[in-house]
């Protein structure tokens, strides 16, 4: 394969970014509004990733001539690019909105299942208060359904396993960390260096798949027990399932092998193969730390070692993690012998284990060749990115009476994200709908007022909402509370008329925002700078965006916004 | 000397962060229904702003509170006569365009879930929930201000700029200047309603026994005089049952022992609860006192709980020793009259409202400009001076004075200084305990506070649990009408006895009670 990839015979997707075979053809979104929520860029998303009506205002694509290593086609993008959208939604989300297919699922309170944060100590249990109404199913339920028929299915489409080939990037907690010494950025691609997995090129796995044993993997531990862990520390689990787990009066045990099929059967295996909650396991991953700091730690969990909290505990009164090293919190002073509240990092300062750093300290000054070329080394003010510059925003196709404004969306006081933001006594917080907040000198200059309707457009997109001014906004900024959904008090925008879009309301307030990747998260293989799920990897910047603003032009008759489209006729395109 | 036992409150707008959740969790729970939609017990103010409804502050609008008259108090609204008169034309009362403009609002949450051909994705729009009509715009609501939006024009029409010169007020309201905080707000139970000695069919009424104001549900005949003369506009006529409503300060739970639900669920635990006692002989010569005078004459009618005196009279007056014990424990006790930390909102309404709010400190003033850098830098690591602004230093904090004198004092800048200075005093005395190892003993003296204060103050204002923030006696069951005893059974139907419980009632109250009395 390497050879392959040399030769230039195998290349990674990316660089044939719109060959049909490269696409995302089927997405599951659970527990998220990923449509309404997560995607930076919404318009365009909605163009080219699903196909459907958008507001998007690009007459061609800024990026034409800068692109070198990927091959594209700047004047026909992909439209449409995803078949299939599945969603198991408790609420009518923008997400749900836009699915294919909506799995309706069970609520909070209607469903066993166990959460976790970082800023307290406490685990949480869930509970069914009701069952899920109609046909609401428990998530678990849902994706067991799901595995039970794929499964079924696989037998005459995959009776036998198939083998298939998985990329791993470059490893957070793992010796891939030293991988690229002196963080030099070289290039196996031009010769600058050999493609060696997990140095200068991903591992390669050949994985052997076996789809008609979907289902009892879902539901069933192991077979791969005994390298089990996640962030660097891994142990032999093999133990506690034989000496705990096959003994749990509430799990099963079936072909030698331990069973949770049901929810609440699940929940229990989760506390009891947690470190935080088994304290076996916390002692068993101490003990493999202490042989890679060469400290003692594993007295820290000394007088939890029996702990076991099961789930009908957490049900019945509160209960917390104990330390582990999965967190860097010392949550038990051995000494006084009492509990400790969440306090990040004291593992590091008083026990003195290494910081997962090059240096094995906290570390502001970052030597990575590529970090520094990009002026991100020290933690220095960087003025934002001129988005007239890089084409977002387009001043010859501005309106009269439009100002430039810089736009950043935080997080809002009424909302945990979408959730929980559009019920009516939610909706009386504040103004009732999507807002932006503009500063009285700048509302002035466009000639708004506060409360008036505007519309926020750059070539990304357009969004349409009411203007709070205030004086506590400084200069210059746009502020919108992310996240407001599409589909709650959003009317008709008439510049999306004007300019012909084939969606015509207003967009949320990723409308007039795009992905724009940070590119010193992209280095890898070099200490911390490696990958991990949600610790490091390539993000985009979504936060400091820019925008153009306008006061929206009045409908005609006596209505000042058109929600409705048979009333359509009545919004100015203008 | 003629003691009563009040339940009263303290809000601390230092922690508060205006994020309604004590709004939301009234709501919830009293004032989701139909007609009561706009009514909020609980609301959240962001000041500089005219709040909820518009301009309820401003008395020469909505005649609200009392005036002094020689040497009497009369209702603002007006005499008897001229109440009588309007009885059918009220002219000083808000309507729904002061609490919501258009109407009060929800959505057409149905257009979401009901398939509908067309091109445009669906969208809920505004609708009216008193008269259904849709598409409404929305121009005002209970938190339309929220962090001072739209305050720089509605700032100019704040009654508590009083005192200031145009240029100044002006210039609070521009970016460079600003300031806000938040004003959370319930019925504050006042020791002197003036909605209860306006109400003319006496359904209005301040209970005997632990001093909250109520709304008899049976007698008012929506008069509406209680909003007219609340000063803080905070009785709701419900449009549905023709009837008034009011925050009940969560009653039920309050007899059980358990802090209403806007105390409980508030998450920066601002807020405290408790019994104080007060000398009822005395009310009205502390609600016609000057109004420079008017919060020290407030404190001064509040007794104090380990007072022998006062103990034996609150005992001849019928309160019970647990009740006195709580007055003792009260957090507001401490913090109202003790360190007089906490004051009264609007004072100068004369109503004697028994909800204290402990007043902000706020940021120092950095912005360059007229003031020199050097003044301003105050954070300055390298300088000798403490990071924190000296106790007299007040009036470099971003919020005026005067802005605080007008909301809690009536006026009176020393009240709103002793309690910041105090305050400040307090954070000065906890760093010299750790930065220095040694106690500043200098300036806990030069605001008049002991180290035991200092200590009680920290703990109440920043360390204090459930049990200290909320020190309430449940309700004295001997005082009750009903006895559990004889309800037994009686929510239940025997179809064929159906008077069988109120017989037993009867028989028993013939038994047990007043011999005169039929029926309880």
């Amino acid at each position: 394969m390497l050879q392959q990839f040399k030769e230039g015979r195998l290349n990674f997707a990316i660089h044939n970014i719109d060959a049909p075979e490269n696409h995302l053809k089927v997405l599951t979104v659970w527990r998220g509004n990923l449509i309404g929520t997560s995607m930076r860029g919404h318009e365009l998303a909605l163009k080219h990733f699903l196909g459907t009506h958008h507001n998007v205002l690009y007459d061609h694509e800024p990026a034409r001539g800068l692109v070198k290593e990927i091959n594209w086609d700047p004047e026909e993008c992909p439209i449409g690019k995803l078949d299939l959208l599945v969603n198991l939604n408790i609420r009518m989300d923008s997400t749900a909105n836009y699915a294919d297919v909506v799995l309706p699922a069970a609520f909070w309170y209607e469903k066993y299942d166990i959460t976790f944060g970082d800023m307290h100590t406490f685990v949480h249990p869930l509970q069914p208060a009701t069952d899920p109404p109609w046909e609401c199913k428990h998530d678990w339920e849902a994706f067991k359904l799901i595995a039970k028929k794929f499964s079924e299915l696989a037998k005459r489409h995959f009776p036998k396993p198939v083998k298939d080939i998985v990329l791993k990037p470059l490893w957070m907690d793992s010796p891939d960390q030293l991988g690229q010494p002196l963080g030099e950025v070289k290039d196996w691609k031009k010769g600058e260096v050999e493609p060696i997995p997990g140095k200068y090129f991903p591992h390669i796995f050949i994985v052997e798949r076996d789809y008609t044993q979907v289902y009892d993997r879902l539901v069933s531990l192991g077979p791969r027990i005994d390298h089990y862990g996640s962030k660097g520390h891994y142990a032999d689990l093999r133990p506690i399932v034989e000496e705990e787990l096959k003994q749990n009066e509430v799990l099963t045990v079936k072909n030698g092998r331990v069973y949770f099929e049901r929810a609440e059967q699940f929940c229990e295996l989760i506390c009891q193969v947690s470190p935080e909650l088994n304290g076996r396991l916390a002692h068993m991953f101490f003990k493999e730390m202490e042989k890679k700091v060469g400290l003692p730690l594993a007295d820290l969990v000394e007088p939890v070692k029996s702990r076991r909290v099961h789930y009908k505990e957490l049900a019945s009164q509160p209960r917390r993690i104990h330390t582990t090293p999965m967190w860097g919190a010392i949550l038990f002073d051995p000494e006084t012998g009492k509990q400790r509240p969440f306090a990040p990092w004291t593992l590091n300062v008083e026990r003195l284990k290494p910081w997962h750093t090059l240096t094995g300290r906290i570390e502001i000054y970052f030597d990575h060749q590529a970090i520094r070329e990009l002026g991100e080394a020290i933690p220095t003010y960087k003025p934002p990115l001129d988005m007239v510059a890089i084409g977002d925003i387009r001043l010859d196709k501005a309106e009269p009476k439009s100002k430039v404004f810089r736009f950043i969306t935080p997080h809002g006081k009424w909302q945990i994200h979408s959730s929980f933001r559009d019920h009516w006594p939610m909706m009386h917080m504040s103004r009732g709908g999507p807002t932006v907040w503009l500063n009285p000198e700048d509302a002035d200059e466009i000639e708004v007022k506060d409360n008036d309707w505007v519309e926020l457009y750059c070539e990304n997109g357009i969004q349409v909402c009411r203007a709070v001014v205030s004086h506590q906004v400084p200069r210059g900024m746009a502020i919108v509370y992310h996240q407001v959904e599409r589909h709650v008090n959003v009317p008709f925008s008439p510049l999306a008329k004007k300019r012909g879009c084939t969606d015509l309301r207003g967009g949320n307030n990723n409308a007039t925002t795009r992905i724009l990747m940070n590119p010193h998260t992209m280095v890898g293989g070099y200490g911390n700078f490696c990958y991990d799920i949600n610790y490091w990897g390539t993000s985009p910047s979504e936060r400091d965006h820019g925008v153009l603003i306008r006061k929206m032009p009045p409908a005609s008759g006596k209505k000042e916004v058109i929600y409705r489209e048979e009333e359509l006729h009545l919004l100015p395109a203008r | 000397m003629r003691v009563k036992a009040q339940y009263s409150m303290t809000f601390n707008l230092e922690k508060c962060i205006g994020c309604n959740t004590c709004t939301v969790a009234c709501k919830n729970v009293w004032t989701n229904r139909e007609g009561a939609e706009y009514m909020w017990w609980n609301n959240v103010e962001t000041k500089p702003g005219i709040g909820y409804p518009k301009r309820w502050e401003d008395q020469e609008l909505w005649k609200g509170g009392w005036v002094r008259q020689g040497k009497t108090l009369r209702l603002r609204y007006g005499s008897r006569p001229y109440m009588m008169l309007n009885l059918f034309f009220n002219p000083h009362m808000p309507e729904m365009a002061d609490y919501y403009g258009k109407d009060v609002y929800t959505f057409t949450y149905d257009d979401l879930h009901t398939p509908r051909k067309g091109n445009q994705q669906p969208v809920a729009r505004p609708k009216s929930m008193v008269t259904e009509e849709e598409d409404i715009p929305l121009t005002w609501g209970v938190n339309w201000e929220d962090n001072a939006g739209g305050a720089h024009v509605t700032g100019k029409y704040d009654v508590n700029f009083r005192g200031m010169s145009k240029e100044e007020h002006e210039a609070y309201l521009k970016f460079r200047d600003v300031f806000y905080f938040y004003l959370p707000r319930i019925c504050n139970h006042c020791i002197n309603p003036a909605c209860v000695a306006a109400c003319p069919s006496g359904a209005a009424y301040k209970r005997e026994e632990d001093g909250i104001v109520l709304i008899d549900q049976q007698r008012c005949r929506n008069w509406r005089y209680c909003i007219s003369s609340c000063p803080y506009k905070k009785p709701y006529y419900n449009w549905c049952t023709g009837k008034m409503e009011k925050c009940i300060l969560c009653y039920p739970r309050v007899e059980a022992g358990l802090p209403p639900v806007c105390f409980h669920s508030c998450v920066g635990r601002i807020r405290s609860f408790g019994v104080v006692l007060y000398d009822m002989d005395r009310v009205q010569e502390a609600a016609l006192a000057d109004d420079h005078d008017l919060v020290r004459a407030q404190r001064s009618i509040i007794l104090d709980p380990f007072d022998e005196e006062v103990i034996r009279q609150a005992k001849a007056n019928g309160i019970s020793d647990e009740w006195i014990d709580a007055a003792q424990r009260s957090p507001v006790y401490k913090l109202f009259k003790k360190w007089e930390l906490a004051l009264p909102l609007h004072p100068e309404f004369r109503t004697l409202p028994m909800l204290f709010y402990i007043p902000p400190l706020s940021p120092v003033i950095t912005s360059m400009g007229q003031r020199s850098p050097d003044e301003t830098d105050i954070f300055d690591m390298a300088k000798t001076r403490s990071v924190l602004p000296d106790i007299d230093e007040l009036d470099k904090l971003r919020i005026p004075l005067k802005y605080l004198a007008n909301l809690f004092a009536a006026g009176n800048e020393e009240e709103v200084k002793k309690s910041l200075r105090r305050q400040l005093a307090v954070r000065h005395y906890e760093r010299s305990l750790r930065v220095d190892g040694k106690p500043n003993l200098e300036v806990l003296e030069k605001v008049g506070l002991t180290e035991e204060d200092a200590r009680g103050i920290t703990r109440a204002l920043s360390l204090s649990f459930y049990h200290e923030r909320f020190v309430i006696p449940t309700t004295r069951r001997e005082a009750a009408d009903l006895s559990p005893y004889t309800e037994r059974g009686t929510a239940g139907f025997i179809p064929l006895s159906p008077w069988a419980p109120i017989k037993r009632r009867k028989s028993y109250y013939k038994a047990h009670h007043d011999p005169q009395k039929e029926y309880e």
